[in-house]
């Protein structure tokens, strides 16, 4: 009766009854193409859209700021459309680093066994005990809080559990008789762990880096609010320390990037839940 | 009474098996650091003795921090260090840097455990009233606010919880921690004032996993067909609820906590900054804002240490609350999600 901890963690998010799932993950989904727009926004959006503006200091929403302005007179929802971009390139970097750190290191403990195996297992091992947060946090503090640097280092502190998927998968299907056959006629080592092993093993993988995405976004955002993005570019954690540094008078230049941060992670939640339905062969027929 | 012996000869083995384990992660947590430091922390003379460092003085310093020696050996020389506890001193606070987190370390305890004994009975509440109330809008109610909350980083909720407080409660404390090294009763009520706000944060935004825990595993059981039975041979509906779907559904939950002690100093460092709680996650902030590198390196030492001790323990326990849970393999079941 032990339930899969990863499933009601990640999954089902929304309702319990498997009828309004696909609409609920869809609607969360649509976040992830808002978020997306909000990203091209940001990415071309001109400096000037978010130069201080001494004349609207702290104001509360209105017609002309829907979300209010911050203690410099910026644009609250202009702000947080800048910061799109950091957060939207940490969410794909952290998918697509986990998903090929993962999938490697997996394939290769599980495929070559022996002492390949200790070594990627220990790892993973490490990897699953530590706290991730700090790992990245010291990694970052250290290496540089570059954007870019702190998802190569989220991705790796994130691909062990894919890692250990992949591994379980590859120690079975390795026995298997289509992999037998596959040596016999001859095929390279290489070929049938990329054509005949991997496109069966591949798909939790998928799923789980997309959850990965998820954490990296919550991960990234405590960085920032603890001080540790990238300080040229605008970024939804640090805005809201900077915010909360200048007191609490002005709630709403919280809300807009808290906001943000949440459609994000429940879009990247909804979109690997979905995919994981969509998988799931078994409850589809 | 043979095999009562050979039973405890079993889990003994086991139980020096983790201890081994944890020994091996032990000393990657070294190598990390090692790694870490010298592939970016750049040269520790620099920090320490200012720009102004002639260079005899840098090669004084070297030879004395060891540094001038081959890679291997000062590998051994940070093992030795860090397992010695001696962090090196910290740039912030002039003082060594275990010390300076061993006056740090029980406030953030207390927050945490507080924080997280809130957390599991919020969340197992919530859980109950959502499956007591099973199709209606409490569910529906229950499953869309531990979403929201699931989908928080920590601060938010604190942030929302501070000004909630500081509007509607302006007498109860909520930044810092009063004086607690004053000492005497007063210093203590004093504390425990200031907790509330962290503590009831804390509670509310790692409740959200206990939440869906408790949620899915009642209603898997309620709607299991021994439930049925029971409900049909005329047993109370509380009975049934929280009686046999409850003990269910404590099971998992226990396995959630060891999951969620890879989180538990993450979640209370970003709450103790909201409030200003001066506990270790002050510190890293403290560490961040003045490039203090030997105590940022010192608490993720220590925190990585803890969390093993931690794992180690809810392992034990769940292992004791489910005999068909053996400890050796629990190691490959703690944390499988990120």
């Amino acid at each position: 009766m032990r339930a899969d901890i990863r499933m009601v963690r990640f999954t089902a998010l929304f309702s319990s009854s498997s009828v309004r799932v696909p609409a609920a993950n869809a609607f969360g989904i649509s976040f992830l193409g808002l978020i997306a727009l909000m990203a091209i926004g940001g990415h071309f959006m001109p400096e000037s859209a978010v130069a201080p503006d001494y004349s609207a200091l702290q104001q509360p929403p209105s017609l002309a700021h829907p979300f209010g302005t911050d203690s410099l007179g910026r644009d609250m929802l202009l702000r947080v459309i800048d910061g799109a971009p950091a957060s939207l390139l940490v969410a794909v970097t952290v998918a697509i680093v986990s998903c090929v750190l993962g999938i490697a290191g997996g394939a290769a403990a599980g495929y070559f066994g022996k002492w390949v195996d200790i070594v990627i297992s220990r790892t993973i091992d490490y990897f699953l005990t530590i706290p991730p947060f700090f790992f990245v946090l010291v990694s970052v503090f250290l290496l540089g809080a570059s954007t870019f640097h702190s998802s190569l280092i989220i991705g790796i502190a994130l691909s062990a559990p894919t890692a250990r998927q992949v591994r379980a998968q590859f120690l079975t299907l390795r026995q298997r008789e289509f992999v037998a056959s596959a040596r016999l006629i001859g095929m390279s080592t290489p070929a049938i762990i990329f054509f005949e092993i991997l496109p069966n093993a591949i798909q939790p993988a998928i799923v789980q880096s997309v959850m990965n995405a998820a954490a990296a976004v919550l991960i990234h955002a405590g960085l920032g609010f603890l001080g540790l993005s990238d300080p040229n570019i605008a970024e939804w954690g640090a805005m809201i320390a900077e915010n909360f540094a200048h007191g609490l008078f002005g709630w709403w230049s919280i809300l807009a990037p808290g906001i943000a941060v949440m459609l994000l992670v429940l879009g990247l939640t909804a979109l690997g839940d979905q995919l994981n339905r969509y998988f799931d062969v078994a409850r589809r027929y | 009474m043979f095999s009562r012996s050979k039973k405890f000869r079993g889990a003994a083995a086991q139980f020096a098996n983790r201890l081994l384990q944890m020994g091996v992660l032990l000393f990657l947590v070294v190598l990390t650091v090692f790694t870490l430091v010298h592939v970016g922390g750049g040269d520790p003379a620099n920090v320490y003795l200012g720009m102004s460092a002639s260079s005899e003085q840098i090669a004084a310093f070297h030879q004395q921090m060891g540094l001038d020696r081959s890679l291997p050996e000062q590998f051994l020389i940070l093992l030795g260090r860090l397992l010695s506890g001696d962090f090196g001193m910290s740039l912030t606070y002039q003082a060594p840097v275990a010390e300076v987190i061993l006056q740090k370390l029980p406030l953030t305890l207390l927050l945490m455990m507080t924080g997280y004994t809130l957390a599991i009975a919020i969340g197992v509440g919530a859980g109950i009233l959502g499956a007591w109330w099973q199709d209606t809008p409490v569910e529906t109610a229950v499953r869309v606010i531990s979403a929201l909350v699931y989908a928080q980083p920590e601060f938010i909720v604190g942030i929302v919880i501070l000004v909630v407080v500081t509007t509607f409660i302006p007498w109860l404390p909520i930044v810092g921690a009063g004086n607690p090294q004053g000492g005497g009763w007063d210093a203590l009520r004093e504390t425990m004032l200031h907790l509330i706000g962290p503590a009831v944060a804390l509670g509310i935004a790692r409740s959200a996993i206990f939440a869906r825990m408790t949620l899915e595993m009642m209603l898997t059981t309620l709607n299991q067909e021994y439930i049925v039975t029971h409900r049909a041979s005329g047993f109370g509906a509380r009975r049934i609820v929280f009686v046999y779907a409850l003990r269910n559904a404590l099971v998992p939950i226990v396995t959630t906590i060891g999951i969620e002690v890879r989180f538990l100093f993450a979640g209370a460092v970003l709450t103790e900054v909201t409030f200003s709680w001066p506990g270790v996650g002050r510190l890293i902030f403290d560490g961040i804002l003045n490039r203090d590198a030997p105590l940022i390196v010192g608490v993720f030492f220590v925190v990585a240490l803890l969390t093993m001790v931690l794992s180690l323990l809810t392992d034990i326990m769940s292992a004791m609350l489910d005999p068909r849970i053996r400890l050796g393999a629990l190691a490959n079941t703690s944390g499988g999600a990120s």
